[in-house]
């Protein structure tokens, strides 16, 4: 499946990357034509260094020690800091529209939780198209995201929804 | 032990609503920016004002995912908040069970959060599950849902937790 000359599967549609020491930001549109039940979303993967881990309490505002305290999460039988939830989501809703584009529309996620993503790991988030269908006139695409760690044990999983465009019927 | 049903005294709390919390800031272009920052978002509608102001929405947008990042309450000064609000459902007559774990938690997003909207939310307790013991300790499912709202009252997103509050 082709779009552009763009194998999606192997290459997200939105990107940051940096040419020549500057940073610019590419997206295309993927279109409802285009998705098969089956396909593979751009695998995204995010390492929580202890400067993520503060980033993480500055994007989620959530300041609760677990989250960033070593002792504090020692002591509650943790290895360490584990990232809270609102980060899932965040990492979740990017790697759904680094592949749609833009123009993909997050209606849903359902996440459930496995075990702890703790400072020092290093996340990965892969993904496939489970369904593909009409409702109430939107080009609905579900998707199976699992989050695993750097040893291979699966910290989450989720199923998400996602409205994309058509290129016969609307859309941008 | 796993009791097969729940006691009335529990049972009539299932179905109460909280009261409102509302954030305290409206929806800004720097906490988005934190947030994209955060997990390497590059959607340009969140932070890219000339792409998004073409786009369908005509401005820039909140991430979805962020919905709850809106109400969370200020560090400082302390705030009240409404004793019945949020997955943990602090004030339920549960404190041999204080240990709470989110089990799962599913999100729908029904409305495109703007710059400069104020996002309040209230909490339904949706169930309590009997006494149960599974591997980690005994307690019970509470299952909840927050629900999102902008200035105009208007829904524009929900949050459904499963917690287990348990002991060891």
């Amino acid at each position: 499946m082709f779009y552009s000359g763009i194998d999606y599967r192997q290459e997200p549609l939105l990107t940051a990357q940096k040419d020549r020491g500057v940073w610019s930001v590419s997206y295309k549109t993927i279109y409802w034509e285009d998705v098969v039940e089956g396909d593979s979303l751009p695998k995204v993967s995010l390492e929580l260094t202890r400067d993520r881990i503060v980033m993480i309490v500055c994007g989620t505002r959530d300041i609760f020690p677990l989250h960033h305290d070593i002792d504090f999460a020692r002591a509650s039988g943790y290895e360490a800091p584990a990232a809270p939830i609102a980060f899932l989501q965040g990492l979740l809703g990017r790697c759904l529209t680094d592949w749609t584009g833009p123009t993909g529309k997050i209606r849903k996620i359902a996440l459930s939780l496995n075990s702890p993503n703790y400072q020092g790991d290093t996340i990965g988030v892969t993904g496939k198209v489970t369904k593909k269908y009409m409702d109430a006139g939107n080009h609905n695409i579900d998707c199976e995201l699992v989050m695993t760690k750097q040893d291979g044990t699966v910290s989450a999983r989720a199923q998400a929804t996602v409205i994309i465009p058509s290129r016969t019927s609307g859309g941008l | 032990m796993t009791e097969k049903t729940l006691s009335p005294e529990l049972k009539k709390y299932i179905g109460r609503s909280s009261g409102f919390f509302e954030g305290p800031d409206e929806v800004n272009k720097a906490m988005i920016r934190h947030w994209c920052e955060m997990v390497e978002d590059a959607n340009p509608l969140y932070t890219d004002e000339k792409y998004a102001k073409s786009s369908e929405y005509g401005g820039i947008v909140s991430p979805p995912t962020m919905q709850s990042t809106w109400v969370y309450p200020r560090w400082w000064p302390p705030v009240e908040m409404p004793p019945d609000i949020g997955p943990a459902q602090l004030d339920l007559p549960l404190e041999d069970v204080p240990i709470p774990a989110v089990i799962s938690l599913t999100e729908e997003y029904l409305l495109p959060i703007r710059l400069g909207d104020r996002i309040h939310y209230m909490t339904k307790l949706d169930s309590i599950s009997p006494l149960k013991k599974t591997r980690v300790g005994e307690g019970y499912f509470i299952t909840t849902t927050n629900y999102y709202f902008n200035q105009r009252d208007e829904l524009v997103g929900t949050s459904q937790y499963v917690l287990f509050r348990y002991r060891l």
